[in-house]
Parts: C-alpha cells; sequence; structure tokens
C-alpha cells in the first residue's frame, strides 16, 4: 500500500519522502549552524598544532639524535602527542551531538519528523565523522609537518615517508573521530550532557590512572584502554619500546569500545520514549 | 484525520492515558480539553510516535504514525514552545527541519513570513520570547503543507493580536479541509476556535461532543422569558408541565416587566405556546453557561492536582514534561 494513496493529495505539495541523504543533509545544517561547534573545531585545531609546537621545541633541547635512531624516543608521537588532549573537546562535541538536542527538546522535532529515528543517528553519525575525520586528518598532517621542521634543525626529524608515520597521522584522525563517536554514542545512551561529558572523561582520562593504581596485574589490560589505544595508533616507536598494543590491535580494540557505545545508544534511541 | 483507538500508557503502576478512544475529523478545530495531568500531552506524543502506547493504536491517516514515509506532510505538530536549540538561529532551525522532507527553501521563507518571524529569522532563538517561540513552532508545523494539525497550547504566551492571529490561522486552515487538534487552558479561546470537542479526565474520554452540545447539555434546559403578560404566560407554563420560577424584574422604558425563568420546556416550545395562546414575548433566551463553567462542572470527579480544600479522591502521577 502507498502511503501517497492515503495522503490528502490537496496538501503537502512540494515535499517529499523522509531519505537517508535528506535526514544526512538536516543534519549537516544542524551542525554547521552552531556557533559552538565552530568554536570547539577551532580550540581542538589550535590545540592539536600548539601542542605540537611545544612538544618538538621540547624534544629538541633534549633528545638525542641516537635516541630518536634507537627508537627509545618517537618523533612521531612528539607531533601527534596532543590527542591525548583534543580528544577531550572532540568527545564533547559528540556528545553534545545528541544531548543538545534533548536538553532543549529539539529532539521531539527532530524524531516527529523521522519517527523511524534510526536515519537520525546513522545521519548524525555519518556527518559528525565526516567533518571531525576530515578535520582532524588535515590538522594532524600540519601538527606533524610544523613539528618535524622544528625538529629537523636538530637533525631529530623524520619524513612522511619514513616508516609508520603515514599511518600515525591517520591513526590520529581516526582516533580522535572514533572518540568522537563514543562520546556520540554515551550522549544517545544518558540523554544527558553532564552525564554523557563524566562517563566519557571517565573512560579515557580516568580508567588508565585507575589501571594504573591497581598495580602489576592490571597492566596488561591498561592496553586496552581508550587512551592507550590512541597512544598505539599516533606512535612509531616500537611496541616493545612502548608496551603498548600494535597499531592494528589497538584499532580494533578501540573500534569495539566505540561500537559498543554507539550499540547502547542505539536501542536506547529506539526503544525509549522521548 | 487521526483516529485514537483504546490507546493506553502505563508508566509502572500508574495509568496516565486509558483506553482512550476518540477521532479527529478533517474541517474542524477539535479542542483537547482536560485537567492538567489528564493525559493530553502524552496523548499527542503517543499520536506522533514519540511515546509507545502500552497498548491500542493511534492511527493517522489511516496509518500508524511511524509508518509514515513523509509524516510532516501528513501532521504538523507543536508540542512545546521553544524547542530550539539555543544557539540556533529561527532559519537555520526550519531549513534543518525542512531539508528532512526536502522542502525547499523557499517554503521556509514563506512559513516565517506567514508568522511574522521575518524580521528576528536570523537572531539566536536563544533570546526568544515565550511568544516568538510560539510562532516559530507553529511555523515548523506548517512547513511541510500538513493535512493535520497537533497543537498542544498554542496561544501560551501570545499577546491579544497573537492569540486572535492564531484564531483566524487556525480557522483558515480548518476550512481548506484540514483536520485541527489543538489543546488549550484557556476555555473562552476554545470556545471561540474549536467547533468539536475531546474532554478527557484521568486519561478516559469524558466526551465527544461539538462545542454547542457540550455547552448546552451542562446547562440544563433553563430558558429566560419575559413577558407584558407574564402571569397569564405563567398559568399556560405550569399547565404544560413546566416550572416557573420569578426572574429579576427588568426596567425598560420605564414599564416594570416580569421576567421568568422556565424550566422543563425548551424554548421553541415556550415560544409556540405563547404565540398560540395570544401571549406577546418580548425575550426568550436559552440560559447558556460558559464552555469554562461546562467544563469545570464535567471534569470535577477527574481533576489530578487540585488546590487545597478541595480534596480529590486520589492522585497519581503524570502531568506535563
Amino acid at each position: 500500500m502507498n502511503t501517497a494513496t492515503l495522503a490528502d493529495a490537496r496538501f503537502g505539495v512540494g515535499t517529499g519522502d523522509v531519505t537517508l541523504p535528506r535526514v544526512i543533509r538536516s543534519e549537516w545544517t544542524k551542525l554547521r549552524s552552531l556557533r559552538s561547534t565552530v568554536w570547539t573545531l577551532g580550540i581542538a585545531v589550535v590545540l592539536t598544532i600548539g601542542m605540537a609546537v611545544l612538544l618538538s621545541v621540547q624534544a629538541s633541547r633534549h633528545w638525542s639524535v641516537a635516541e630518536v635512531h634507537d627508537g627509545r624516543t618517537d618523533p612521531v608521537f612528539q607531533t601527534l602527542g596532543s590527542l591525548l588532549l583534543v580528544q577531550v573537546p572532540i568527545g564533547v562535541l559528540g556528545v553534545l551531538t545528541m544531548t543538545g538536542e534533548y536538553a532543549t527538546g529539539m529532539i521531539r522535532a527532530t524524531f516527529g519528523l523521522v519517527p523511524r529515528r534510526l536515519p537520525v543517528l546513522w545521519a548524525k553519525i555519518i556527518v559528525f565523522a565526516g567533518v571531525i575525520f576530515t578535520l582532524t586528518l588535515a590538522s594532524s598532517a600540519l601538527a606533524f609537518f610544523i613539528g618535524q621542521g622544528i625538529l629537523s634543525g636538530k637533525g631529530l626529524s623524520v619524513g612522511l615517508g619514513s616508516p609508520g608515520a603515514a599511518r600515525a597521522i591517520l591513526g590520529a584522525a581516526l582516533y580522535l573521530t572514533l572518540i568522537g563517536l563514543l562520546g556520540l554514542g554515551l550522549g544517545a545512551l544518558l540523554r544527558h550532557t553532564a552525564g554523557a561529558v563524566t562517563a566519557l572523561l571517565g573512560l579515557v582520562l580516568a580508567l588508565p590512572f585507575v589501571m594504573e593504581l591497581l598495580g602489576q596485574s592490571f597492566h596488561h589490560a591498561e592496553r586496552y584502554t581508550p587512551t592507550l589505544t590512541g597512544e598505539a595508533l599516533a606512535s612509531t616507536s616500537p611496541t616493545s619500546v612502548t608496551d603498548l598494543l600494535s597499531p592494528q590491535r589497538a584499532l580494533v580494540t578501540i573500534v569495539c569500545w566505540v561500537l559498543v557505545g554507539l550499540a547502547a545508544g542505539t536501542v536506547a534511541t529506539i526503544r525509549r520514549d522521548v | 484525520m487521526i483516529e485514537v483507538q483504546r490507546l493506553t500508557k502505563r508508566y509502572g503502576r500508574t495509568v496516565a492515558v486509558d483506553g482512550l478512544s476518540f477521532t479527529v475529523q478533517p474541517g474542524v478545530v477539535t479542542g483537547f480539553l482536560g485537567p492538567n495531568g489528564s493525559g493530553k500531552s502524552t496523548t499527542m506524543r503517543m499520536i506522533l510516535g514519540l511515546d509507545r502506547p502500552t497498548s491500542g493504536h493511534a492511527l493517522v491517516d489511516g496509518r500508524p504514525y511511524r509508518d509514515l514515509r513523509a509524516p510532516a506532510r501528513h501532521v504538523g505538530a507543536l508540542l512545546e514552545a521553544r524547542a530550539i536549540h539555543t544557539g540556533r538561529n529561527a532559519r537555520n532551525h526550519l531549513l534543518a527541519l525542512a531539508h528532512t522532507h526536502g522542502v525547499p527553501a523557499r517554503r521556509v521563507d514563506e512559513v516565517i513570513d506567514l508568522v511574522g518571524l521575518r524580521p528576528v529569522a536570523t537572531k539566536r532563538a536563544g533570546g526568544f520570547s515565550l511568544g516568538m517561540g510560539q510562532r516559530l513552532g507553529i511555523a515548523s508545523a506548517l512547513l511541510a503543507d500538513p493535512s493535520t494539525l497537533i497543537l498542544d497550547e498554542p496561544v501560551n504566551g501570545l499577546d491579544p493580536e497573537g492569540i486572535r492571529w492564531i484564531r483566524d490561522l487556525l480557522r483558515g486552515l480548518a476550512a481548506e479541509g484540514r483536520a485541527i487538534l489543538i489543546s488549550s487552558h484557556l476555555m473562552s479561546e476554545m470556545a471561540l476556535t474549536a467547533t468539536h470537542l475531546v474532554v478527557i479526565g484521568r486519561g478516559r474520554l469524558i466526551q465527544e461532543t461539538t462545542v454547542a452540545d457540550f455547552v448546552r447539555a451542562a446547562s440544563g434546559t433553563r430558558v429566560r422569558v419575559r413577558s407584558p403578560q407574564a402571569d397569564a404566560l405563567t398559568g399556560l407554563l405550569l399547565r404544560h408541565g413546566a416550572t416557573v420560577q420569578p426572574a429579576d424584574p427588568v426596567l425598560s422604558s420605564g414599564t416594570s416587566l416580569d421576567a421568568l425563568e422556565v424550566g422543563g420546556l425548551p424554548a421553541e416550545r415556550i415560544a409556540d405556546l405563547a404565540s398560540a395562546a395570544g401571549l406577546a414575548i418580548y425575550e426568550l433566551t436559552p440560559h447558556l453557561v460558559s464552555l469554562e463553567e461546562a467544563f469545570m462542572d464535567t471534569t470535577r470527579d477527574s481533576v489530578e492536582y487540585a488546590a487545597a480544600g478541595s480534596p480529590v479522591p486520589h492522585t497519581s502521577a503524570g502531568g506535563a514534561r
């Protein structure tokens, strides 16, 4: 049975069915029309570049060429390490993508227009991931090149062609995007900004500390916390030195974290009243 | 068109909506009345697929709302004013909503003009007054030119000019053949705007009727009659089984006339009897209570939140969310 046959043909002139591309366009309009989005992303870029400059200047004063050669220090991670900090604004922006709508009641307008709800979640994921990945890839690459420029003065730099360097830049962008999506999933699950941000910070900041405090027996497990997978993805030192997961395993691990978060958020989005 | 069939919503042990059935017809404005916490908003959210009914269902143009492929073409809704991100401007807000149904930007500007928000369309919505928020909500409800409108307290926060504007707008939209369901606490406003009524209390249907019938039923059949031959008329009406009481005498051009309050006979019958007996009648007014009085009278037993001094049998959760 076709809906069009049931609808009164006199009304609804100039409208079409709800489709995923249309919902994506809607979500893109929502994201770009908030000044807070622009500000948050601006802060993320400034942090990424600024930290790379600071850490590179620091390293150029203290590192020796031999250390870099042995893999005991990592000029690549030195320029990308800002992700440990940048993950906070990106993750919070992911949270706000969902909770901003619940806080204002806008979610009822949104789900009223797209009552199946899932297209809204997909559209938010696609738009958010697209924007964040593009931006963090560009800012990570910029941070890498600026940082290596500073390190090159002391002969400590590596090029984009050196083993793992390009992968680390890509890994940093992927990691930040995934953390943003984890925030989005937590926002969809918890619906309240404060609760979801707390949960997110607990996972990315507090969890590694807690495991550290618990001592040696948890040392192995610590590598599986989100933040340390981010480190693994953006590092080029051998895992024997860093004691982190390999980049491949780190990627699988962080993807699992994010999938669990998004799955929980999806179930809550579909099933709960709004 | 909306058909609500045995709709029920339970939150734990409390029943917010209890086996509610009614129909919202195209071409008329249907008022949705009920005391606070009687389940009006919950019912509206269930019609729109926002809340899942415990049992029963609501159909929009013959289908569950969630199954509609272009829901905004069928129903435009205003559930709460200022349900908009405070950092976004009105035009972008409407654009984002419009994109979901492929509604062109031209139509967005059209509804902005229609509700009179053009001067503030590119200002952040955080600074909007309640009345501006209502206008924005009405604009979003009208975006996709829907055949049905569901408006929860649409005149809330509007100034008299705005109230008049929305009354005319809704009547006009109904005259075009749209089905319109509005809730309001302003009974006088409801009496002016709506022609049909769905009255609920404690989540149950009390009456589904027209405003005229609702008021007439609550008013009883008392008629005020004024005649220069009041005594003769009184005898005549008493013989036909009416009850007659003197009403306050009214002075008209210096002459005292007796006014009677007649019960048990409709105004038409009184006029016919007087005419046949050759008695003059100067005034014949069926006594009507206001919609507000009728509403208070009808829902007295189902008021959820009563002030101290008027105790209610028991209370249950609910209320606006």
